[in-house]
């Protein structure tokens, strides 16, 4: 290293949590290749999965419904230059994805190829990552996919 | 592959950091090389900073070049703790140690570090001890060195053998150093 050139560091932090009942059943359905929602006494379906109903507090029910996998985008950012830890090496556009069924948006990368590809309205499908690979985790599934 | 329902979430929290040295930085580093501790003292108000940090927070004014100081590498255990270490959660530590706060003579600021070559249990507030030095700097030590991350090049502390400094005088020296 010259004394010229600038220092890397990287501070790591492992943390381990308990899941709870409702993320555990979420991340248990993503680990089987299955995409589950739970609903709230007001009747609305949340994918992902809450222990509560954000719009007035109240606990959610055990009542639980399977999702199809297939959604429209509701919002999205191009990443030109995708981090070290991004989901995918390639360009990608985070998202707000409506799955169909839910009544809230989940978090997560479309793999369009190309930004001109991406709009807001437009229809994907979840992409798994190979079963032996997946743990039980957000990253079970590897992006979605315009359908 | 198990078909149990997911209970843990394993993530790692990965922060880069890519900042060039200060001048406070490279003199400090240089000192280092020479397994000599540099640091800034303040002009307004006396308090030592190691390493240096270009300025004093409590003054809020700069330090520089003028106001290097050479600190000693021995100093006073102010504070310590044992670690004792679970194997059900670290694979790294296995064997019990003992991390310390220690107060440089002449000083005003504390530094960390393994209290080496006595039994972690027989450590105890007020004993001298001195720094044990890298023989060579290693690329992690480099590496803390540019990023301004704490006292790399020691590899921990031993003591002197010295009479230990009474309890009081430690507190006064502590309560002298408070910001
Ligand atoms: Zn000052």
């Amino acid at each position: 290293m010259s004394e010229t050139s600038i220092p890397k560091v990287t501070v790591e932090i492992p943390y381990a949590r308990t899941l709870g009942p409702v993320i555990s059943r979420f991340l248990t359905g993503l680990r089987d290749g299955e995409l589950w929602a739970n609903r709230t006494a007001s009747g609305r379906v949340l994918c992902p999965p809450f222990e509560y109903d954000a719009s007035n507090g109240q606990a959610a029910v055990d009542d639980w419904v399977q999702l199809p996998g297939t959604g429209s985008v509701t919002s999205w950012a191009w990443v030109a230059e995708p981090l070290r830890y991004h989901l995918l090496p390639q360009p990608f556009a985070w998202s707000l994805i409506r799955l169909d069924g839910s009544d809230i948006d989940l978090l997560h990368a479309v793999d369009a190829g190309d930004r001109s590809r991406m709009s807001t309205g437009m229809r994907v499908q979840v992409r798994w990552r190979p079963r032996e690979d997946r743990i039980g985790h957000i990253k079970d599934i590897e992006c979605f996919e315009p359908a | 592959m198990s078909d149990e329902p997911v209970k843990m979430l394993h993530t790692v929290v990965s922060l880069d950091y890519e900042r060039p040295p200060t001048q406070a930085a490279r003199v400090y580093m240089e000192g280092i090389r020479n397994k000599t501790l540099v640091g800034h003292r303040c002009s307004e108000c006396g308090r030592t900073y190691l390493p240096p940090r270009g300025y004093c927070p409590v003054c809020v004014v700069p330090t520089g070049e003028a106001d290097r100081v050479e600190m000693s590498d021995n100093g006073v255990v102010v504070t310590f703790t044992v670690i004792r270490p679970d194997p059900k959660v670290s694979k790294s530590l296995t064997e019990r140690s003992c991390r310390g706060t220690i107060m440089l003579d002449g000083s005003s600021v504390t530094t960390m570090g393994e209290i080496k070559g006595v039994d972690p249990e027989a450590v105890r507030t007020g004993m001298r001890v001195r720094a044990i030095w890298a023989d060579k700097l290693t690329e992690e030590d480099t590496a803390l060195l540019r990023g301004g991350w704490g006292v790399a090049g020691i590899r921990g502390w031993e003591p002197t053998g010295e009479p230990d400094v009474p309890a009081a005088e430690v507190q006064k020296m502590t309560e002298a150093a408070q910001i």
